[in-house]
């Protein structure tokens, strides 16, 4: 079919800011929504498509999947930090009744407690516990350092085998000389060093997979952010051909970042089921799951700032230090968002490594813990300048969307009532605080749905990626109902089982703005073979019809039911696949936020109260408000959680974690909760046929950032420290002699 | 976790029968079952409280009230009665956990549940409580721990209703196998240097049937006040229970406990000294507290809970002293 390019022109933006492009698209992509369509299903609030599943119980996660004859799997672990494994015996574990498979991983020494060291199968999970027990072991514990303390400290035993020292990078920036020079000749400069602590994942369902084998065809249920990349990963772990292996997720319990990958124990369970000839079953328990499935690094920011007399940022310096744990990478985005001059940014990084887990990408990787930092030392300079610190953020960032966020975000939470820093007196004492994030998430290929119309008028979508939770699932649908203008429950979405179009891996907030399109698109296409029907069936162009209000018709009202045009279809069904493409021009780049945090801090304790957070966020234009405020929700509450009260806490002597639990590592509950307001900004931002962007990570930025202002706001001192938790705002509160 | 028996036996004399040698009792095993899970208790077998007729009433009469063993914290923070007589106990099981955990956890369980210390929680850690040689709270991680009688062992006992039951003077009704009898809560506390693996005086084999409480006098007050870093199921950092009674407008007959601050549950006397004859305003209240945090040994990282705990101590008086201007009589 010969195919011709469409020149089409779009109106992108928000209301704040309208702007006119004109775009080549392909003859069968339809024309981007942008600021000018009329919806009637997108931009609804629609209760999630397997809402229902959800709170009955139906719905199956992967530690729900028993088999006939499963078998549970699970791992010895080291006792040690760091050590050499002279000898490993698992003979005494082979001879446990139950035990039927057991797998030494071959290693020479262990990095960090709790590291494994050899995977086994049981008929029963006491036989898999006195299995796990009997696997002999001849240790030589060595030194180690499981804070970054510790290994930074001169002479600290080494983690790596071949490095001469746990601290790689060398602390200096490119332009640091003239950086130091302009510093000198600054207005004001301020200077503080922020830090922030090591938080763990949490996933609600711990990370596991079943996996089942018929003859040589494999299948794997597991709880995972990425379905292809599973069924690559383990077909290479296994050396067996990708086609044989079928990846399942219908129901994912949470991953913010550590299910990106299949992770040691997929490939490990179906070994063992191969072994055993059973299907087998590896969920991780808590302390597995806090201390091996990686984490969110800490970071030690210095910052120096100038600042000129009218509040424009000035020469910046920022030296970054976190750990990785035995893994790489711990950088924190520091700075971003506000515009600092590009050649008088000196920013160096160094990498410490420590005996424990290893981190891995968490929801806005670097994103919390640098704007945690940085609007720290923006709120300082702006009280050094004796400028409100609002009008100070308004000076110094030209992202139009965040500019109206921020004179609407101020209206609600009354920021012209606020008081000047630590004027507030009594027991209890209220402040303001306000910091702003970014966030790409804008998507792109490789995304392909298909779309199926059924002769009775039914309809499906198919993506065989994953719904992790967020509501993909439902997103397709929507887009795919407006599309076809049907309601919403005629349309049935489905994802999580890789026998279907391929998709992403969910990272960046990516997952929605790449499906979404290929949704659009494939029923857009489906659509176009029904209007085809439609239009030969009764003599009319094609092209002059519409899919509206459950009709195709022309605009004259010439045309049948969608249950009586799908009638006409004599294949079956109808099958459309919709492929998402690179991106087209878009307004902005990514999209916009802030948040206005009010908090009441109990001055006789330190204790912190997070009264109200105020969150404004832009996520392109809103497929599912409903979905979306929930996005914001989820966002901010873990955004709290990880402002007051989350912290891995590692033992200097032995170097466990000592709060490998949900009892003392702290995650807030219903009576920690502020009031939530959340402000949504449709941006047609263009991009692709929908302008969907993500929302997942953005959200979860500024909060921890908004409520340390809050909190310098009403005492009129700065916690430098990640979580702000009642001994570190009493100490405070001590060093300016405000303690009554 | 090891196979074990279950028992359910249907009154408290069976129970004590049925819990011989390895077995132990359960109430609602909101710590028995973590503890079996980390494999630091092994019971050979279970006697279930649950089938045990007569120990979950709360009852009340002239001699004061009763509360059965098995009587749950929300059931005890509900009751009219308890927050009449005993204001300092309700505050305490209202502020407990969650309303999961209060649904389950029992007035016995709560006063015999054993330290939360991450070290001795952890099975790779062999530290003094678990025949070890070493504290390794001492130079650990020590921001929970103790900062009161503090030199063995530096566990904080996690009862809250124990502080609540001291000031309300409670006392114990233990069935065992010798029979039945009777212990004032001040002396249900085991010290380290006593007997390091307890922190409770019970013998093997016996049960906490009843907790009674005395009447209090007229024109009396308790309070319990306890601060956790979040408050939706959090451990105390620091607590305090204070009962006092007004003598004409001075403080009489004055007890202050100390809560989560030593390995058992601390009365003060000095402090208690300091408010008696004395109108118990804030400037009264602030210096009984100052005298509560006098002589605190704290760790590298718990200095933090002198402060708090003389805050705590301070409201806590405060409270007491003004529900019992409220008191009648």
């Amino acid at each position: 079919m010969a195919t011709e390019d469409k020149k089409v022109k779009l109106v992108l933006g928000f209301a704040g800011a309208r702007e006119e492009v004109e775009i080549t698209i392909p003859d069968e992509e339809p024309v981007p929504w942008d600021l000018t369509t009329q919806f009637s299903v997108v931009g609804g609030k629609h209760p999630r498509s397997d809402a229902q599943a959800k709170v009955t119980g139906r719905a199956k996660y992967t530690h729900d999947i028993n088999l006939p004859g499963m078998l549970f799997g699970g791992f010895a672990r080291s006792p040690h930090a760091a050590a050499e494994i002279v000898a490993i015996d698992t003979s005494a574990a082979e001879k446990i009744d139950g035990v039927k498979a057991v797998i030494p991983m071959q290693q020479e020494r262990v990095r960090y407690a709790g590291q494994p060291v050899a995977a086994l199968a049981a008929t029963t999970r006491q036989a898999l516990a006195a299995g796990i027990a009997a696997v002999k072991v001849e240790w030589k514990p060595l030194p180690h350092a499981a804070r970054i303390e510790d290994a930074m400290r001169e002479g600290a035993p080494v983690v790596h085998k071949n490095q001469q020292s746990n601290v790689t990078g060398s602390g200096r920036a490119r332009n640091d000389e003239r950086v130091v020079a302009e510093l000198g000749s600054s207005h004001k400069v301020v200077k503080a060093t922020a830090r922030t602590q090591v938080q763990t994942h949490s996933c609600l369902e711990t990370h596991g997979t079943v996996a089942q084998w018929k003859g040589d065809d494999l299948t794997i249920w597991t709880s995972t952010q990425a379905t292809f990349g599973v069924r690559s990963q383990v077909a290479d772990a296994l050396r067996i051909d990708e086609s044989k292996v079928t990846v399942l997720c219908d129901f994912m319990g949470g991953g913010f970042g550590s299910k990106f990958g299949a992770g040691y124990f997929t490939a490990i369970a179906a070994r063992l089921a191969q072994m055993a000839g059973a299907p087998v079953k590896i969920m991780f328990d808590r302390r597995e799951e806090h201390t091996d499935t990686g984490n969110r690094p800490d970071s030690i920011q210095e910052m120096e700032l100038g600042v000129s007399a009218d509040g424009k940022l000035g020469p910046y310096s920022v030296k970054l230090t976190g750990t990785p744990g035995i893994g790489r990478g711990a950088g924190a985005a520091n700075p971003m968002i506000y515009d600092f001059p590009r050649e008088l940014r000196a920013v160096s990084q160094t990498e410490v490594a420590t005996n424990a887990g290893q981190q891995a990408a968490m929801r806005a990787p670097g994103h919390p813990q640098g704007s945690f930092a940085l609007e720290t030392i923006l709120d300082l300079a702006a009280e050094a300048i004796g400028m409100d610190p609002l009008e100070f953020r308004i000076k110094n960032d030209s992202n139009p969307v965040r500019l109206a966020q921020y004179e609407e975000g101020a209206r609600r939470i009354g920021w012209k009532n606020r008081r000047k820093n630590g004027s507030a007196t009594g027991r209890l004492r209220r402040g303001l605080g306000v910091a702003s994030g970014t966030w790409g998430g804008l998507g792109g290929p490789s995304a392909e749905v298909d779309c199926r119309i059924f002769k009775d008028g039914s309809v499906q979508v198919r993506n065989g990626s994953q719904d992790i939770g967020t509501g993909t699932k439902t997103v397709m649908a929507v887009v795919a109902a407006e599309e076809l203008g049907l309601p919403l429950e005629k349309v049935r979405p489905f994802m999580g089982d890789t026998n279907d179009p391929v998709g992403p891996a969910s990272g960046g907030s990516t997952t929605a703005p790449s499906i979404a399109p290929a949704a659009r698109q494939a029923a857009y296409l489906a659509g176009r073979e029904l209007k085809a029907l439609v239009a030969k069936h009764l003599g009319v162009d094609a092209a002059k019809l519409l899919m509206k209000n459950g009709r195709v018709s022309t605009a004259e009202g010439k045309g049948l039911s969608f249950e009586d045009a799908c009638r006409l279809i004599s294949t079956g069904e109808i099958r459309a696949r919709g492929k998402r493409r690179s991106n087209f021009k878009t307004f902005r780049g990514g999209v916009a936020g802030c948040q206005f945090a009010e908090v009441e801090v109990d001055c006789d304790y330190g204790l912190v109260r997070v009264v109200r957070i105020i969150a404004l966020q832009d996520a392109g234009i809103i497929v599912n408000r409903l979905q979306a405020e929930s996005q914001v929700n989820g966002g901010v509450i873990q955004g709290l959680a990880y402002a007051l009260h989350e912290e891995r806490v590692m033992d200097r002597q032995l170097g466990h974690q000592m709060n490998a639990n949900f009892e003392m590592y702290k995650i807030p509950g219903m009576k920690d909760m502020p009031e939530i307001e959340c402000v949504l900004y449709d941006v047609a931002n263009g991009g692709n046929n929908t302008s969907v962007c993500g929302i997942g990570e953005p959200t979860c930025i500024p909060t921890a950032s908004a409520i340390a202002g809050a909190i310098h706001n009403a005492l009129g001192v700065r916690v430098l420290s990640l979580p702000m938790t009642p001994d570190k705002v009493l100490a405070a509160l001590a060093t300016k002699g405000a303690g009554k | 976790m090891k196979n074990f028996d279950w028992i359910t036996p249907a009154t408290a004399k069976e129970a004590v029968e049925a819990c011989t040698a390895g077995r132990t009792f359960m109430g609602g095993g909101t710590d028995l079952v973590t503890l079996m899970k980390a494999g630091l208790v092994e019971p050979a077998g279970l006697v279930s409280l649950s089938r045990v007729t007569g120990l979950d009433a709360i009852a009340e009469d002239g001699e004061g009230l009763m509360l059965g063993a098995r009587v749950t914290l929300a059931a005890l923070a509900e009751n009219t009665a308890v927050a009449r007589r005993a204001p300092a106990v309700a505050d305490s099981a209202r502020n407990t956990a969650t309303p999961l955990v209060r649904n389950r956890a029992t007035v016995g369980g709560n006063l015999c549940q054993r330290p939360r210390c991450w070290y001795f929680r952890h099975p790779d850690y062999k530290c003094s409580k678990k025949g070890g040689d070493t504290c390794y709270a001492i130079e650990g991680e020590n921001k929970y721990h103790a900062i009161f009688e503090n030199t063995t062992c530096n566990i904080v006992h996690p009862s809250n209703l124990g502080p609540a039951f001291m000031a309300h003077d409670a006392e114990l009704v233990i069935l065992g196998p010798k029979g039945e009898r009777k212990l004032s809560i001040h002396e249900f506390w085991v010290r380290p240097e006593e007997d390091m693996k307890t922190e409770i005086a019970l013998d093997a084999g016996e049960l906490i049937t009843r907790v009674d409480l005395k009447p209090m006098p007229a024109r009396t007050g308790s309070a319990f006040e306890e601060v956790n870093e979040k408050q939706s199921f959090d451990w105390g950092l620091v607590a305090a229970a204070v009962r006092l009674t007004l003598d004409g407008d001075k403080a009489a007959d004055v007890r202050i406990i100390l809560g989560a601050v030593a390995p058992v549950p601390l009365r003060h006397a000095e402090a208690e000294k300091a408010l008696t004859g004395r109108v118990p305003d804030e400037k009264a209240a602030l210096a009984a507290a100052e005298k509560a945090v006098e002589g605190a040994t704290p760790l590298r990282d718990n200095h933090y809970k002198i402060a708090m705990l003389k805050a705590c101590v301070k409201n806590a008086i405060l409270m007491a002293a003004a529900r019992a201007r409220k008191a009648g009589g």
